[in-house]
């Protein structure tokens, strides 16, 4: 991947429409933008902004109408499905809006899910998984299924889940949107010092403008444009 | 991913749902259980027919007949049946055509019979077509010097009469105490004479001195008893058996006697050839009429026989198929319903980085499993539903395990039979059908949008 003056992620001239009946609607207008590694950085839009098709784009879970994204020099809209699987499977990882745990399994073996995808053995997995769960203050919640959890707790084990494979980017789909105000704290908190830590660059997608706070920095989408990309002090000052 | 950790995950999304699970399961087990009965039912056809034809006489063999355009069974024709290919075994027979044959024992020719049946055959034939001896040993090639020896049919004993005893009272009927003239359970007296302690002569000719037929009279002794066979020949009942070489002398003997014009070579009556394996009957068969004799074998009752059999075996399966048919779209089901149920977690696990692959096989070990759980399970009630109808249509009685044994293993008239070979392609299959039914759920498992499943509420 690139070093530090590169930027991570390039996204040049994006477009994405899709069939809406006889019309099509235009969900990315041409956009471009790039995101420097260790950035925070809150994709911020109502809803039918384009801020959801934009995180489709950046993860490679959809392909452009035209344009291209960048990760590191990857063209990810070029690669392979396989490819892909396993490019997100070393440099990707995710956080979702309503945690997405697997009901069968342990926090344990939601953590350490990643690892099995990426064909690493049991006890390897299990300890990593361990020794994140426990940064995320849940050593007490091991064996415990996400239904004998609370929401704060499971969002905790998807962020350990998003961690364990110490990716270079970890998209984050509005977070907190099911938590209370004090969780959110907790939960923003815990994925800010995880970046900070490694270095890793954090897209947080939402339309909380709360949360654009945690934030390096905030590009705002609507209809599909960006109309405003503001560092961090901007913001401030912008809220002020 | 490895594959012990793809394993734990498809059975724990198979105990996920376990009463439907259950139902699928129990689906497969039905189908599977249906076709292993009906091709049990065609088996223990198969298995009845063999049994029968085995009794009318033996399958590999193919009886070769002089034909009518004087294309006679001579030396040279058992040569060249012998050396066709897959023919292990040729047994050229010869009778005494047109010439009164009867046997005498006993001082002055106490014990006689009118009229007995002399085979010519080949020593070696004894051992190749399945003669059984009972009692004594199988004849020398050839007699040396003036003693004949013979092997004499089961029953021959009993086609002696007494010439001392009154007319009327000369002669055991043994099958009239088998066939019930002689209601009473009495016990079927000894034969007269003990033939293989006893010298006897063969007659051939009238015996009567006032004849204008000279008879020729030979000494012979008789060293072995068949077991009865009617499907090599009445002789195995009431005649006797003798080398072929031994007939033509006495043939020829007699001929000069009679001054009878011996026509060029003896020939024989008829051959029996014995074939490797049934399979080769017919082929051997055909080789045979194209050198112009005439031929059976019971290659034509069988051919028939099989072919109906078959007929009513795919008739069988076609009906047990059907059954396993539904099982398939009741796992086809319900895998679909498990995907569409699963759409939010197989997009999770694509943004996850997991390989469509995995995903596939995931779904696919999902719906092997419930065939290989239905496949097994559905074997083993096989056997127990089969045990089941074998017990109720035999009319053997059950009187204790060896009786009960019997009926469910051994009995040929068994009404179904599960070989070991079917059932493990019962599972095997099962596996498949299973494999198979899942495999377009699968496919529309890995094309699951990832956000969009993740999305949806």
């Amino acid at each position: 991947m690139n070093g530090k003056g590169k930027p991570l992620i390039r996204v040049k001239n994006l477009r994405k429409e899709y069939p809406a009946g006889e019309d099509t609607v235009i969900a990315l207008k041409d956009i471009s933008f790039e995101i420097m590694p260790g950035e925070i950085c809150c994709i911020f839009g109502t809803s039918g902004s384009g801020k959801s098709t934009l995180l489709n784009q950046l993860a490679g879970l959809e392909s452009p109408t035209s344009g291209e994204v960048l990760i590191g020099n990857i063209p990810i809209s070029k690669l392979s499905e396989n490819d892909l699987a396993v490019f997100r499977q070393k440099y990707l990882g995710f956080i979702f809006q309503s945690y997405n745990l697997m009901q069968t399994m342990t926090a344990l073996e939601n953590t350490a899910l990643p690892l099995v995808f990426k064909g690493i053995d049991k006890k390897t997995r299990e300890q990593s998984a361990k020794s994140i769960l426990e940064i995320v203050g849940l050593s007490n919640r091991l064996n415990h299924y996400p239904n004998q959890m609370s929401g704060g707790q499971q969002q905790r084990v998807g962020i350990a889940r998003a961690f364990i494979t110490k990716p270079k980017i970890v998209f984050a789909d509005e977070p907190t949107g099911n938590l209370d105000t004090k969780t959110t704290i907790e939960v923003m908190e815990m994925i800010k010092n995880f970046a900070e830590k490694y270095n890793q660059t954090i897209i947080l997608v939402t339309h909380e403008p709360e949360l654009a706070e945690y934030a390096t920095r905030v590009i705002t989408l609507a209809d599909g444009e960006i109309i405003s990309d503001t560092r961090k002090e901007q913001v401030h000052k912008y809220e002020q | 991913m490895k594959i012990n950790d793809l394993i734990k995950i498809c059975i724990n999304n198979l105990f996920r749902h376990k009463s439907r699970t259950i139902l699928t399961v129990l689906g497969v087990i039905v189908g599977c259980c249906s076709v292993v009965i009906m091709i049990s039912f065609g088996i223990a056809m198969k298995i009845s027919q063999e049994s029968m034809l085995a009794e009318m006489g033996d399958l590999q063999i193919i009886n070769v007949y002089n034909s009518r355009d004087d294309i006679k069974i001579t030396e040279k024709t058992v040569e060249s049946l012998e050396s066709l290919e897959n023919v292990t075994g040729v047994n050229p027979k010869m009778r005494m055509n047109d010439i009164m044959t009867s046997v005498s024992a006993g001082e002055s020719g106490r014990f006689k019979t009118d009229y007995t049946n002399i085979m010519g055959i080949k020593k070696d034939a004894i051992d190749t077509f399945g003669y059984e001896i009972t009692e004594g040993r199988n004849i020398h090639s050839s007699s040396d010097g003036n003693t004949i020896e013979a092997l004499a049919g089961k029953y021959f004993a009993y086609s002696l009469y007494d010439t001392q005893r009154p007319s009327g009272s000369n002669y055991i009927d043994y099958w009239s105490y088998i066939y019930g003239d002689n209601n009473e359970s009495e016990d079927i007296p000894d034969p007269y004479v003990d033939v293989l302690n006893t010298a006897f002569e063969i007659t051939l000719g009238d015996p009567d001195p006032n004849s204008s037929d000279k008879a020729v009279t030979k000494k012979f002794k008789i060293v072995g008893i068949l077991e009865e066979d009617y499907s090599k020949g009445s002789e195995t009942s009431d005649g006797l058996l003798v080398n072929s070489e031994d007939i033509k002398k006495l043939i020829k003997e007699y001929n000069l006697l009679n001054n009878i014009p011996q026509k060029g070579q003896q020939s024989y009556d008829n051959a029996a050839v014995k074939v490797n394996d049934i399979k080769n009957v017919k082929e051997v068969e055909n080789k045979i009429k194209d050198m112009g004799f005439y031929t059976s074998s019971l290659e034509s009752i069988r051919e028939p026989m099989e072919k109906e059999v078959r007929q009513k075996q795919l008739m069988f399966a076609g009906l047990g198929i059907v059954s396993l048919f539904v099982a398939a779209l009741g796992i086809m089901n319900t895998m679909i319903m498990a995907i569409s149920e699963r759409k939010r977690e197989i997009g999770v696990m694509k943004a996850l980085g997991c390989l469509v692959g995995n995903i596939r096989t995931m779904f696919l070990l999902e719906a092997g499993f419930i065939g290989l759980i239905g496949g097994i399970l559905g074997s083993l009630v096989s056997f127990v539903v089969s045990a089941i109808i074998n017990l109720v249509s035999t009319e053997t009685e059950i009187i204790d395990w060896n009786t009960l044994y019997t009926v469910l293993f051994v009995n040929t008239d068994r009404v179904s039979v599960i070989p070991v070979w079917l059932a493990v392609s019962a599972v095997v299959f099962s596996v498949f059908v299973g494999v198979a039914s899942g495999y377009y759920p699968a496919n529309s498992a890995i094309k699951v949008s990832a956000l969009d499943a993740i999305r949806s509420e």
